[in-house]
């Protein structure tokens, strides 16, 4: 069948190289159009239902989180509903199963919302938080006044009701979130001793202010004929306005108005978010963010292109500061990662010149590589996979892999017309050289084949970890299979393209020797060839050596692999390789219940640090949250992103090279030994800067940050859940969980969130009091609602613009609680009674965040577990805290966390790993039709663990997904220079025993030096076109690169192990074998 | 053979080598007793790098309380020095007892006498008083030592503990009200029909004797010709010998006046009437006090007679009263005698002092509110009668250890102020605190005079301080933390 398509192939050589050519130009289209991105998109399937009310965390909690969530348990495909109330906000995360369409599962959402939103309580504004994640704020920006005429609130004004609208309309924006400034806002500060001695009671005043702001509509007049719209005016406009509100007609007549009882004025609204631009002080913002699974780039620059349109209609002397802008990082991570693949293929191209020394044999490979990886976005850009620094880095790590087919190929076909040049040109060469394809053609298809089977398990891999991995997946396997399709058919067309054996001989004589060495080439014995030749003299004295040693050798070789496996579990582990960003996201945090204005000092004060440093282009800080549901930040977490100057203006750091290096020299060494301080140095530099009392420093990176936020379940391998109706209960049991957790063995931590931090004024009131005065409840709570909270009563529309009128208390009166407590209630009877005479106030500490998971109250206890099999240690974990903790009827504890992830991870393996094992065997044992050398091939893959392993060890990698991708990689490889290797042991042993020289046991080595050694050059080739191949990825530096080292690494480290014990390792194998089953004759 | 056994040595060595650097890289791992925690979640900690199970960030290490690089700080604590280093700075030197000395930045070394650390820094005397409580720990804070420059970015300012006067203020709303004892109302002592208004409106101002209406009425006639008539009987009998005839005559004159003045009639009318003889339809009626129209009731030509409400009610403003409202739970601060500054709130920043003349016996059972009365004089009648005063009362006036409200970190459990030990060090502090007013607060124990306290960004100090103490209860737990 393969070998009916190569027959095909190489008979219709237009043809099937026009097809070719056709399907290059649909890449090139596919590869104009696919999504961009710099990583794929982590987040779950995921709903946000987001609330905003102006109340303390358990009050949301009460009347908002736990009504919400508790309408949506059994909503269909739904696999976790977690709230979190936190003061002002409250968040409903409802969190689908794997592949659930975004579009589908919010409708589901809207439909079991739908039950309840009229049960919520009036104020509560619900909304379900936009088609996007945290990780879709592609794009920042700040506005800035030059002109220092323009007053914050006047530029918030302007974000929040021209730009933020502009912006919002971009194809691929989700919404627009506005940040810093001032919110303005129509205040009316009522002075309380102004209205007892008038005798109004403070919602007398909020009423009069309702319902003297509104528009009504009287339908219809006819008048001679023409029908006129008959409007009621009465929009209040400007302070004057509502000054002029009547709020009682006094006994004489005189009408009071609002501005006799109260000063009304434009102010800040409450602000939950603040920003700082360059330490400057305020500055109002705005944060981009990116519907779900777009094109990052494409919305980047459209959204730049608005800008641009916008320009001319900002306010004058404003001007728009780019404070982040995510295609930076994609353009770099991009052109990185073209940069190696260009890079690699011309030094795959290099090593196949070289060991082939024939420039049409070699031409092969080197167009192979670039056809299947072009051909490869076809596939990609259907299955809607976007290009990004996942999918990019598995084309990286296969281009050495992807031309082994060719090489083999070729490498065949160069033999067999180097034998029939020598042994006199008998008959067609044209036959010749198809019948060495097709004799190749079926394994080479086979052996990319088990490549890319053994690259199965990956698909297995679920949730973020399954996100990340299954682009690099795809696209490292359609590379594959198209390189397995293309070592068919177009590989065969372009190899019978060269037609041509006899050198030109055409004038002039270099011109003719040019073309010949060009089209024709020189063909060589194995033994004459220059490289073969290096190679032998090494190799062959080491084969003899081996040889005479089998048994040390192999046992050296297991002991290497015994020494090396501990050092495994010295290496830390992570969950993702660090990407670079180029852009630093500086996240202090201190204690919650910090205050706007702490924050806002301390947020300065940061910023004009960092932007001191000479490297820093840009510092953007924002303390709380900005106006949107990704944005879940309180107070006490700043998010300040830096952006860096190039890195050749940072601090120089000189290098041995430095004082005498020609200017010229200089770019050449920097890559390897840079002269400026390193990016973990800057950091470093900034964070001794940065030492604030309070305040402890995170540095990481904008993307990574997000994505880290993203999840917001339990993150240790067990976390256990204490579900219930009380806080202060639920955190008991965690402290007692806590405590009898510790001394399990294999416990590594463990730690029972504390959920406190938040500072309240209870304001209690006494029941007997109020009854005395005949007040309810709800009286003096609308006075505390009011007058110290401030209520937006309504709202003044102003053109396109709308903002809220808030009435409360001045200041003064209300800024501390001896000032509480004349705070004045209206009674029936029209007295004013202050606040102590019928409450106690009292200052409490109590949560400043609430976690409501399916229902119930939570509190999360994280357990970390090391060396041990945790399910085991589940098991052991349950029975002890059955019998050690006594819990209270209504409390739950669930058991969750990583473990359940990694067993079913586990569980998917254990059917995946087993599969593909049994599937590359039999593919192997296909090939080699014997169950020792699949064996002795699958030995190839504990030699390939030790370089894997000590390469880790060297570079200071931790383990993560990534590693393993590679080591799965690896797998593949190794069992493919496995199989040549027994291929040409055997292939050697079978003619040397058809040459009836296998009598001596000097012959049986022989035999074996001679198959290990004399057919060093096609192994070499393809391990080195491997090797090579990776290795630009470890010295490249820039954005992106830094993931694929982490899948590099053990796939460098493992091939040269493997090989080289693949070398020395089998001959020994192979002898001591061949001694067992055909015992030498003269031996005995 | 031989190269046998020297290949096994080989294999023996590459092993060992092996092993070796193997011991070496778990070693240096084990060497450290050092602990980690999350950035983002500082009170995560373990004893070993990796990510925060929260959060998932990366764990960072905990840097010990005595890092390098934290000379000087002593020398610029916040806006004012902190001068802890140098005796001579510390007010009210002469009172306290130098306990002994400590090492700048290291509180735990300490010298009976005065030294220098091996940087020649000057050790900090410790204090009697301010040792006692440094030793009695806040339960879940520790002592934080900050470094110069963070004191510098987190805005850290000190500011001293002083014995000052200090006052709390009780607000009401007042109002201000006529004098009482300053209302006079205007009647008429006979029926009759007013003829002529002088005072026609209400608000004029009346002086005293000024004629306010003259009124026509039969009584005053028939009174007037009783009186011309007495007046001619005295005149005739005045020429009589007989002293009784006589002094009949002028009895009856006197009487007649008497009547007429009686009725209310002015003396210039009676003196007039007498001197012309002549009897007058009306009689023009004038005012006895001075003082403002507040009432008209009456208009010309109407009927009056004495059983009418009043005419006119003319009051003096010449001084007013401010009566203010207080709360049933300030009922105990209202003495009489004390002071309030009175603002109008029509004046702006013009205040009065007035003190309080007269505290009502009975509580208004409608507002639930005590009155509570200052008497103001009103020369230029700046205080009109109904305006509102806002009425300050200052109670609890006493001298005592004030320091800034901001210092206080009130959990509603305990009150804990940062006490500033020279050398960045910051020391928690529980207070007692009493009376609070005009920013200031008054602290009954737990600070020294003189103590520096800090006022500003103490709430990143108590987060220190909290973080501090919760690595310190850590260390406690973990296997191998030895606290560092």
């Amino acid at each position: 069948m393969i070998t009916r398509i190569i027959e095909f192939s190489a008979k219709n050589r237009a043809l099937v190289l026009l097809g070719a050519a056709a399907f290059c130009a649909l890449a090139f289209y596919t590869l104009k159009v696919i999504r961009l991105d710099a990583l794929p998109d982590l987040s779950d399937t995921q709903v946000i239902i987001y609330s905003r009310w102006d109340r303390s965390p358990d009050i949301i909690e009460d009347q908002v989180t736990y009504p919400i969530t508790s309408a949506l348990l059994g909503a269909p495909k739904v696999k976790a509903i977690r709230g979190f109330s936190d003061f002002g906000f409250s968040y409903v995360y409802v969190i689908f199963q794997d592949g659930t369409d975004i579009y589908w599962a919010r409708s589901r959402v809207l439909e079991y919302l739908s039950k309840i939103q009229a049960r919520l309580p009036e104020g509560v504004q619900t909304e379900l938080g936009p088609d996007a994640t945290g990780v879709g704020w592609v794009f920042q920006y700040a506005l800035v006044d030059r002109s220092g005429t323009r007053a914050l609130a006047e530029l918030r004004s302007f974000q929040d009701w021209t730009l933020r609208y502009a912006l919002q309309s971009v194809p691929g924006v989700a919404e627009v979130a506005s940040i810093g400034g001032y919110v303005k806002q129509y205040q009316i500060t009522v002075d309380p001793n102004r209205l007892a001695a008038y005798g109004i009671p403070l919602d007398q005043v909020i009423a009069a202010v309702r319902s003297s702001n509104n528009e009504v509509g009287g339908r219809l007049l006819e008048v001679a004929g023409a029908e006129f719209m008959v409007r009621g005016r009465g929009y209040a406009h400007g302070l004057g306005d509502l000054e002029a509100v009547v709020v009682k007609v006094g006994s004489g007549h005189a009408p009071v108005l609002l501005r006799d009882v109260a000063r009304v004025e434009l102010g800040p609204q409450i602000r939950r978010g603040i920003s700082d631009l360059d330490g400057l002080g305020d500055h109002v913002g705005g944060i981009v963010v990116m519907r779900h699974g777009e094109n990052a780039l494409n919305v980047v620059n459209a959204v730049k292109a608005k800008l641009r349109e916008i320009e001319p209609s900002l306010p004058t002397g404003v001007e728009i500061v780019t404070t982040y802008d995510r295609s930076d990082l994609i353009h770099r991570a991009i052109a990185t990662l073209k940069h190696e693949l260009t890079i690699e293929m011309i030094i795959v191209a290099i090593v196949i010149l070289v060991f082939l020394w024939h420039l049409p044999s070699a031409i092969v490979p080197i167009f192979t590589i670039p056809i299947s990886v072009l051909l490869a976005f076809i596939p990609l850009y259907y299955l809607g996979v976007t290009v990004n620094i996942m999918s990019l880095a598995g084309i990286a790590i296969s281009i050495g892999v992807l031309v082994d087919g060719a090489i083999v190929e070729v490498e065949n076909a160069y033999n067999k017309l180097h034998l029939w040049d020598a042994s006199g040109r008998k008959g067609d060469f044209h036959a010749v050289r198809l019948d060495a394809l097709k004799e190749v053609g079926p394994s080479v298809f086979f052996s990319l084949l088990v490549i890319a089977v053994a690259f199965l398990p990956v698909f297995a891999l679920v949730d973020q970890e399954g996100r990340l991995f299954k682009p690099l997946a795809y696209s490292k396997n359609l590379a594959m299979a198209l390189a397995a399709l293309l070592a068919i058919t177009v590989d065969p067309a372009l190899r019978m393209s060269f037609t041509r054996m006899n050198p030109f001989t055409f004038k002039p004589r270099f011109l003719g020797w040019l073309a010949s060495k060009l089209a024709v080439g020189t063909y060589y014995a194995e033994e004459k060839h220059p490289i073969s030749r290096i190679l032998f003299t090494v190799y062959e004295p080491a084969c003899r050596f081996v040889l005479r040693f089998p048994k040390a050798v192999i046992a050296t070789a297991l002991a290497l692999v015994a020494v090396s496996l501990p050092f495994y579990f010295t290496l830390g582990s992570e969950f993702m390789p660090p990407l670079n960003e180029g852009t630093i996201l500086y996240m202090p945090t201190t204690l919650p219940g910090i205050s706007v204005q702490q924050a806002r000092a301390l947020l300065e004060a940061q910023d004009q640090v960092l932007k001191s440093f000479p490297e820093v282009e840009r510092v953007f800080g924002k303390a709380g949250r900005a106006e949107t549901s990704t944005d879940p930040a309180p107070f006490s977490m700043v998010e300040t992103t830096v952006v860096l100057k190039p890195e050749a203006q940072w601090e120089a750091k000189p290098r041995w090279y430095s004082s005498w290096a020609p200017d010229r020299l200089k770019p050449l060494l920097r890559p390897i030994w840079p002269d400026h301080i390193s990016w973990e140095e800057l950091v470093a530099n900034f964070d001794r800067a940065l030492k604030i009392p309070g305040v402890t420093n995170a540095w990481t990176m904008p993307i990574k940050a997000r994505i880290d936020m993203l999840s917001t379940g339990v993150r240790t391998p067990i976390g256990i859940k204490v579900l219930g109706a009380n806080l202060a209960e639920i955190q008991r049991v965690g402290e007692q969980l806590e405590g009898v957790l510790r001394d399990i063995p294999g416990t590594r931590s463990v730690f029972a969130e504390r959920v406190t931090g938040g500072y309240f004024v209870d304001i209690v009131p006494r029941r007997d009091e109020l009854a005395r005065y005949g007040l309810t409840i709800a009286q003096m709570q609308d006075v505390i609602m009011s007058a110290i909270g401030g209520e937006n009563v309504s709202t003044i529309i102003e053109g396109r613009e709308r903002y809220p009128v808030n009435v409360r208390y001045p200041r003064e009166l209300r800024d501390d609680v001896g000032h509480l407590q004349r705070v004045l209630v209206p009674t029936p009877s029209g007295a004013q009674v202050p606040l102590a005479q019928v409450a106690d106030i009292r200052l409490v500490h109590g949560a400043a965040m609430l976690r409501d998971e399916n229902g119930f109250l939570a509190g999360y206890v994280f357990v970390d577990v090391t060396g041990r099999d945790i399910g085991g240690y589940v098991e052991q974990a349950k029975r002890i805290v059955r019998d050690k903790v006594r819990l209270q009827p209504g409390y739950v504890l669930q058991w969750s966390g990583q473990y359940e992830n990694m067993l079913r991870v586990r569980e998917r393996l254990k059917l995946v790993v087993p599969i593909t094992l049994a599937l590359i065997f039999l593919l192997l044992y296909a090939n080699t039709r014997s169950a020792f050398k699949t064996l002795v091939v699958m030995l190839a893959v504990p030699f390939s663990a030790i370089g894997a392993i000590w390469l880790f060890h060297v570079l200071h990698y931790n383990v993560s997904i990534a590693a393993w991708v590679g080591m799965i990689a690896l797998l593949g490889l190794d069992a493919e220079t496995g199989v040549f290797m027994l291929l040409f042991l055997d292939l050697s042993w079978e003619d040397h025993k058809r040459r009836g020289l296998l009598n001596t046991a000097a012959g049986a080595d022989e035999a074996i030096v001679h198959g290990a050694v004399k057919r060093v050059r096609p192994k070499m080739m393809t391990v080195a076109a491997a090797f090579m191949g990776l290795l630009p990825i470890m010295w490249s530096t820039s954005a992106g690169a830094d993931v694929m080292k982490r899948i590099a690494a053990p796939m460098i480290g493992g091939l040269v192990t493997s090989f080289l014990l693949e070398l020395l390792v089998y001959p020994a194998i192979y002898k001591l074998w061949k001694a067992h089953v055909e015992p030498v004759p003269a031996a005995r | 053979m031989k190269r046998a056994i020297a290949i096994r040595a080989a294999l023996v060595c590459i092993v060992v080598v092996a092993l070796a650097a193997g011991f070496v890289a778990c070693g240096g791992g084990a060497q450290h007793a050092a602990k980690y925690h999350c950035p983002m979640h500082p009170t995560y900690i373990s004893d070993k790098p990796g990510d925060c199970p929260i959060c998932g960030m990366r764990l960072v290490h905990i840097e010990s309380n005595t890092a390098t690089g934290e000379r000087q700080e002593g020398q610029a604590v916040g806006g004012t020095p902190v001068a802890g280093g140098t005796p001579a700075a510390a007010p009210a030197e002469g009172r306290r007892k130098i306990l002994f000395y400590r090492n700048p930045m290291n509180p735990t070394l300490t010298s009976p006498t005065p030294a220098q650390d091996e940087m020649g820094m000057e050790y900090v005397p410790v204090y009697a008083e301010a040792a006692a409580p440094v030793g009695a720990a806040v339960p879940g804070l520790a002592a934080v030592q900050v470094t110069a420059e963070g004191v510098r970015l987190a805005g850290v300012q000190t500011e001293p503990a002083r014995h000052e006067r200090l006052e709390r203020t009780i607000r009401a709303v007042g109002t201000v009200l006529p004098d009482e004892t300053r209302i006079r109302h205007f009647h008429t002592r006979v029926t009759g029909w007013v003829e002529k208004l002088y005072v026609n409106f209400t608000g004029q101002f009346v002086r005293r004797g000024q004629p306010i209406l003259s009124i026509y009425s039969p009584q005053l006639v028939a009174t007037q010709e009783e009186f011309l008539r007495a007046r001619d009987a005295a005149t005739r009998f005045a020429a009589s010998q007989f002293p009784e005839v006589r002094t009949g005559g002028r009895d009856l004159l006197v009487s007649a006046r008497r009547r007429l003045e009686l009725l209310d009639v002015p003396e210039t009318f009676i003196d007039e009437l007498e001197r012309t003889g002549t009897l007058q339809r009306t009689v023009t009626l004038v005012a006895h006090d001075s003082g403002y129209v507040t009432f008209k009731g009456v208009f010309e030509g109407q009927q009056v007679d004495p059983s009418m409400m009043d005419l006119f009610t003319i009051t003096d403003l010449s001084r007013v009263w401010i009566e203010g409202d207080f709360y049933e739970y300030e009922a105990r601060e209202l003495h009489l005698g004390a002071e309030a500054r009175l603002t109008l709130a029509y004046e702006g920043e013009v205040r009065r002092v007035g003190r309080i003349a007269f505290v009502s016996p009975t509580l208004n059972p409608d507002s639930r509110t005590l009155r509570v009365r200052f008497e103001v004089d009103n020369p230029k009648l700046e205080l009109k009668p109904g305006m509102f005063a806002n009425v300050e009362l200052s109670v609890d006036v006493r001298e005592g250890l004030v320091i800034p409200d901001s210092a206080v970190i009130d959990t509603g459990e305990r009150q804990v102020v940062f006490v500033s030990l020279g050398g960045g060090m910051f020391a928690p502090r529980q207070v007692t605190l009493g009376i609070r007013s005009n920013g200031k607060t008054e602290v009954l124990a737990g600070v020294v005079e003189g103590e520096q306290v800090a006022v500003r960004a103490n709430f990143l100090l108590d987060s220190e301080s909290q973080l501090r103490a919760a690595i310190a209860g850590a260390a406690a737990k973990l296997p191998n933390g030895a606290p560092r």
